[in-house]
């Protein structure tokens, strides 16, 4: 070891199993896949084509069909929360205690909004990591399905994070890019729980 | 995947000077080609996850975070990278780096202080097992996250004190302390 200083010397053969310790260990498999999607929605965000400048964020296709999306899934949540209510009552502990959705109440500025961000992506990844790896019961249809909404959340919070780079200071899409984020780890959370039961 | 031991390495990343020459492969991956950039991914994440999945206490779910946190931070600073280093010494600084901002964000969150005596958690159990390797793999995870944090970076990835009181903004002292207690506490583990 490198310091000199060694208070409380390791005896040898201690030494020689920290050592021997794998300095390698194969990761998940489907870690890449993970990596990949969050580089490739980044990368969406740099290369967005330029027309999609000249819209209003509002007029854009993929907000108004996020906006769409967001009442027919709210509905679809309301009907699962009193017909499920049992099972959403009682999903994973381990699932339900770490994947509350972050709380974005309150933020006023998109530098604030930016660290509850972190805390959104940090929460959808891990519960979307859960369906990917098949640790749910949801059927493949659901799946699709629930792949295809998220898709267009991420397709508006991609739209609501471009005009925020042009308009910093907007609220009211601080507060859409908030509720973009919250509907998509309600809906992970909620798809993860029912799928668990 | 074969997994080297320690002793079998050849050249500890942390030290691995730079060529001060950008590899091919990275300065393809600087231009934006994803399937260099896997390519890095497949060489490099090995050795990531391992510091990952052992400064989070050998949690699974929290050192693939970590390792995708690294990767996707490795993405979008790679045009920083100059070859000054090598690769692997790089992408070792990002994730000790992002390590230390979990530990300083979660400290916020809960407003506990991670290098404060924590009652009780120098009660560290291993189940008797009979691979003394992963034994020891168990100690370490069942350290008190300071301690570990501390343990792993010096006995295993080889830092020095004053560099990891540095990085950790904690005095000297307080890392030798916590050293200590590790190795305190891994010896009571393992019954030595």
């Amino acid at each position: 070891m490198t310091d000199e200083s060694r208070d409380n010397e390791m005896p040898g053969d201690l030494d020689q199993m920290i050592a021997r310790l794998p300095r390698e260990i194969a990761p998940p498999e489907d870690a890449w896949k993970r990596i990949r999607a969050q580089i490739d929605l980044e990368t969406q965000l740099v290369t967005m084509p330029l027309h999609h400048r000249e819209r209003e964020w509002w007029q854009r296709p993929a907000f108004l069909a996020a906006a769409a999306l967001l009442l027919v899934a709210g509905a679809s949540l309301t009907t699962a929360l009193v017909i499920g209510r049992r099972m959403i009552d009682n999903p994973s502990r381990s699932v339900a205690t770490r994947t509350a959705a972050p709380q974005a109440t309150g933020v006023a500025t998109l530098a604030e909004f930016t660290k509850v961000e972190n805390d959104y992506i940090e929460t959808a990844n891990m519960l979307y990591a859960l369906i990917e790896r098949g640790q749910t019961e949801l059927s493949p249809e659901t799946i699709a399905k629930l792949k295809e909404s998220l898709r267009v959340i991420d397709e508006a919070i991609v739209e609501a994070r471009r005009a925020l780079a042009a308009d910093p200071g907007n609220k009211t899409l601080i507060e859409m890019l908030s509720a973009s984020y919250n509907h998509k780890v309600e809906l992970l959370r909620r798809s993860t729980a029912m799928g668990q039961t | 995947m074969t997994i080297p031991s320690a002793a079998s390495q050849q050249e500890p990343s942390r030290f691995a000077a730079g060529s001060g020459q950008v590899p091919d492969v990275v300065r393809r991956a600087q231009a934006g080609d994803g399937s260099a950039f896997e390519t890095l991914y497949r060489e490099h994440s090995p050795r990531v996850y391992a510091l990952c999945l052992r400064l989070s206490g050998g949690s699974t779910v929290d050192a693939s975070e970590l390792l995708q946190d690294v990767f996707v931070r490795a993405w979008r600073g790679l045009r920083s990278f100059r070859g000054e280093s090598a690769f692997s010494s790089w992408l070792h600084r990002l994730t000790v780096n992002a390590m230390l901002e979990r530990v300083r964000s979660e400290k916020r969150r809960t407003a506990r202080v991670l290098f404060m005596e924590d009652p009780g958690a120098d009660l560290v159990t291993v189940e008797s097992q009979p691979d003394t390797q992963m034994d020891l793999e168990s100690a370490i995870a069942a350290l008190p996250e300071g301690a570990r944090i501390v343990f792993v970076l010096h006995e295993i990835e080889g830092y020095q004190h004053a560099e990891i009181a540095e990085r950790l903004g904690v005095a000297e002292g307080t890392v030798k302390a916590q050293l200590h207690r590790a190795r305190k506490l891994l010896m009571k583990a393992l019954n030595r």
